[in-house]
């Protein structure tokens, strides 16, 4: 259910912001950690639910995303935008997600997006949460999009 | 910001006392107003979310050579590589900091909750926040070399 939440939301931001097609694939729950990723955003989440979101994008990818999301050619896209964009993209992603939780009464709280350049990167944390990570596939390649959550 | 000013100085205070009470080292302040952090090399970044009236994030940046004396301190233990132990160390440290900030803020009224601590470690990384964020680092040293606090606070609220 909460990955479907998700992948409503990221449909919604990358048709109405981001203007690009994504196809999500199936649901991953057991652990996947080769994340391909260069550079990841991430918004912790706070009260009925606590954990965290995060976008897992391979450079390019995000640099495309960015490109189309500010109406600009890739080439002119500077790393400030891409950071600046994938801390965007995965607030609103977090803000839609937040808006299916929070029907019924729930309560979920988000901080303010982090965003982490680098390969090869080591996680951790969050030992006895659940999680799963959503594949995407768009025009210019695949990401991911992780929760990592424990539930009161 | 003049609150931000007050905030850091509750921070220095409070990583003072969490080292000196805790984790059993002796550190100071070696620049309470650090205005970039570029690549971390080697390192271990620890974090956690601030959500609700404030949001934010609270983060704390070690070389691995730091965390590694930190988690022989903290656990009485010597740890001389990369592990669980040295992970765990350094998201309790995230954790903790968080907490003290969530009483800085709180003190004032406000509903501040914590996310979960995580960690994040590499041979090069950095670390970005967006523009409407004010964010405040201090760089601290130890016997065995210097790390950093950086405290991220969202500057005009938005509807999240």
């Amino acid at each position: 259910m909460l990955d479907t939440y998700i992948k409503e939301s990221i449909s919604d931001v990358f048709s109405t912001m981001i203007m690009m097609d994504v196809t999500p694939g199936k649901t991953i729950t057991s652990g996947y950690t080769d994340f391909k990723a260069d550079i990841s955003s991430m918004i912790g989440l706070a009260g009925d639910i606590k954990g965290m979101l995060a976008l897992h994008l391979p450079y390019t990818v995000a640099r495309s995303i960015t490109g189309s999301m500010l109406g600009m050619d890739t080439e002119d896209v500077e790393n400030e935008d891409v950071t600046d964009a994938i801390g965007e993209i995965a607030n609103m992603v977090a803000g839609g997600f937040k808006t299916f939780f929070t029907q019924g009464g729930k309560q979920l709280l988000l901080s303010t997006p982090t965003i982490i350049s680098g390969s090869d990167l080591k996680t951790s944390g969050m030992s006895k949460a659940s999680s799963f990570v959503i594949p995407l596939a768009i025009s210019s390649g695949e990401f991911t999009v992780e929760l990592k959550y424990v539930q009161e | 910001m003049s609150s931000l000013t007050e905030i850091s100085d509750k921070l220095i205070e409070s990583t003072v006392e969490i080292f000196t009470g805790m984790i059993m080292m002796d550190i100071t302040v070696k620049d309470d107003n650090v205005k970039q952090l570029g690549k971390l090399q080697n390192s271990i970044t620890g974090m956690v979310g601030l959500a609700g009236i404030c949001k934010g994030v609270v983060a704390i940046h070690v070389p691995q050579e730091v965390a590694f004396s930190i988690t022989t301190n903290f656990l009485g233990m010597e740890v001389t590589e990369m592990n669980e132990d040295v992970q765990d160390a350094i998201g309790e440290i995230a954790n903790m900091l968080g907490g003290n900030v969530k009483t800085i803020l709180s003190d004032k009224g406000k509903a501040i909750q914590l996310s979960l601590p995580s960690t994040i470690s590499g041979d090069e990384y950095q670390m970005y926040s967006n523009d409407n964020v004010e964010r405040v680092i201090i760089e601290f040293s130890t016997s065995g070399g210097n790390f950093f606090v950086d405290l991220e606070l969202e500057s005009e609220p938005t509807d999240n």
